[in-house]
């Protein structure tokens, strides 16, 4: 007897540019096919295999050339949407996410893990996001059937990706160079094994004389907190920073099988001591 | 544009072969090597990304084919365990006994050649990073490390030693 991993039917539509892509989206949309956007497929396919995700059709973005821009041009560090994690990682345009994206998953998966997936994603973590929330000049590129915006990152990003239309598409991430050479602070810690969701993830960049910092895994998405920012560069010793920092965390701190509430504030205040050594002073 | 609905041929280039298997849209690479091309190197493990036993090379990257679509593969070149001819790796786990059971072992032989071939001169902490990928049940990690060090070695040192020899 033959068993399928993927126990539903769909169809596979591999457009070769974007508006072949939210065109061929569209119809499947009036077909009733309830399609999806596919770069790595991952999480579909993990998704899919348990029926927590259904659909009739996928439309697969990595044929299309502007999901795959990966330059550095007049300033500017382009990443398209559909690169994948090991391709951003080997050409280290970008050191911070160099950093967040090598730890994603593991490294086999890196070769099919998206950086657009990891950030529109399922997933909670979106480890790869915290780079971008950090970055000042961090925008987004994104098209729908309605046209193309360019927009802050933070705009469109706060905890997961808050996409306008069901057919917008994630195109590219832009950034300055300047901003890319900042100064940074990465680390993520694990219940146990080296490849694992995060206990909780810290990411840090110094621009002049601002620390600024992201967590995920501390609670139930990623953030950026200019709160706990300010509360970070008050008065006191590291210690003290840091737990008055963590007064301010902007929601419920995640008491899971990774890791009790306490631990993770714990966790959380001896990496703030750290980023705050590395970068703070 | 491309479209495969629901289920037809896909062209792709396996162990040197050109093959064009009839599946459907949804199958895994794992699914179409092994039940319609009948190379079962590639192991069945989680299913899910996480084991690495059904590891493979695709366009000389590893990929685990669990979570890659056949329709996905048309036009590329897969290496699966089968293709591998006798590589270094191969003899280089016979000789360290970088085995117990067996059932990882053609997921830790890929993800090492696709290693040795991307990095010949990869140290410790780059050998560790791509032998994560994968779980051995056995634990048999020391034998393996040893297997995968034996043929990096050997690049790093002497293309005329690519071959390992066996075990007398």
């Amino acid at each position: 007897m033959r068993s399928h991993v993927i126990p539903f039917d769909f169809q596979y539509l591999q457009p070769t540019s974007l508006e072949e892509a939210i065109d061929a989206f569209a119809r499947a949309e009036e077909d009733g096919l309830q399609p999806v956007y596919w770069a790595g497929g991952t999480e579909i396919l993990t998704f899919g295999r348990t029926m927590e995700l259904s659909c009739g059709a996928v439309v697969d973005l990595k044929e299309i050339p502007e999901l795959r821009r990966h330059e550095l041009r007049d300033g500017e560090i382009h990443l398209g949407a559909a690169l994948t994690l090991a391709e951003v990682c080997e050409r280290d345009l970008f050191p911070l996410l160099t950093k967040a994206a090598g730890r994603v998953a593991d490294h086999t998966a890196r070769y099919k893990i998206t950086l657009g997936g990891d950030i529109a994603g399922r997933v909670p973590y979106r480890e790869a996001a915290l780079p971008f929330l950090l970055a000042e000049s961090s925008r987004a590129r994104l098209r729908s059937s309605m046209g193309e915006r360019t927009v802050p990152f933070a705009e469109v990003f706060d905890g997961a990706l808050r996409l306008e239309r069901p057919d917008e598409v994630l195109v590219e991430l832009t950034l300055d160079e300047d901003d890319a050479r900042c100064p940074a602070f990465h680390r993520k810690e694990t219940r146990l094994d080296w490849v694992d969701y995060p206990l909780l993830t810290l990411a840090g960049l110094r621009r002049g004389d601002e620390v600024r910092f992201a967590f995920s895994g501390l609670t139930a998405e990623p953030f950026r907190s200019g709160t706990m920012e300010r509360a970070l560069a008050g008065r006191g010793s590291p210690m003290e920073r840091a737990e008055r920092a963590l007064e301010e965390v902007p929601g419920q701190v995640m008491d899971d099988i990774h890791g009790t509430a306490a631990y993770r504030r714990f966790v959380a205040r001896t990496a703030l001591e750290d980023l705050y050594s590395d970068l703070g002073e | 544009m491309w479209t495969l609905k629901e289920a037809g041929e896909v062209e792709f280039v396996v162990n040197g072969e050109r093959k064009r298997p009839h599946v459907r849209a949804a199958d895994t690479l794992l699914y179409t090597l092994r039940q319609e091309l009948g190379l079962t190197g590639a192991k069945p493990g989680c299913e899910n990304g996480d084991c690495g036993a059904c590891t493979v090379i695709v366009d000389g990257a590893p990929q685990k084919s669990c979570l890659m679509l056949t329709a996905e593969c048309r036009g590329h070149e897969v290496t699966t365990v089968e293709g591998l001819g006798g590589a270094p790796v191969q003899h280089a786990f016979l000789q360290e006994w970088g085995f117990q059971c067996g059932y990882c072992t053609s997921g830790f032989l890929m993800v090492a050649h696709a290693l040795a071939q991307d990095s010949p001169n990869a140290g410790e902490d780059e050998m560790a990073e791509w032998l994560r990928s994968n779980i051995c049940r056995c634990t048999g990690y020391e034998e393996i490390g040893e297997a995968v060090r034996s043929v990096l070695q050997h690049r790093a040192g002497h293309d005329e030693h690519l071959r390992v020899p066996p075990k007398a």
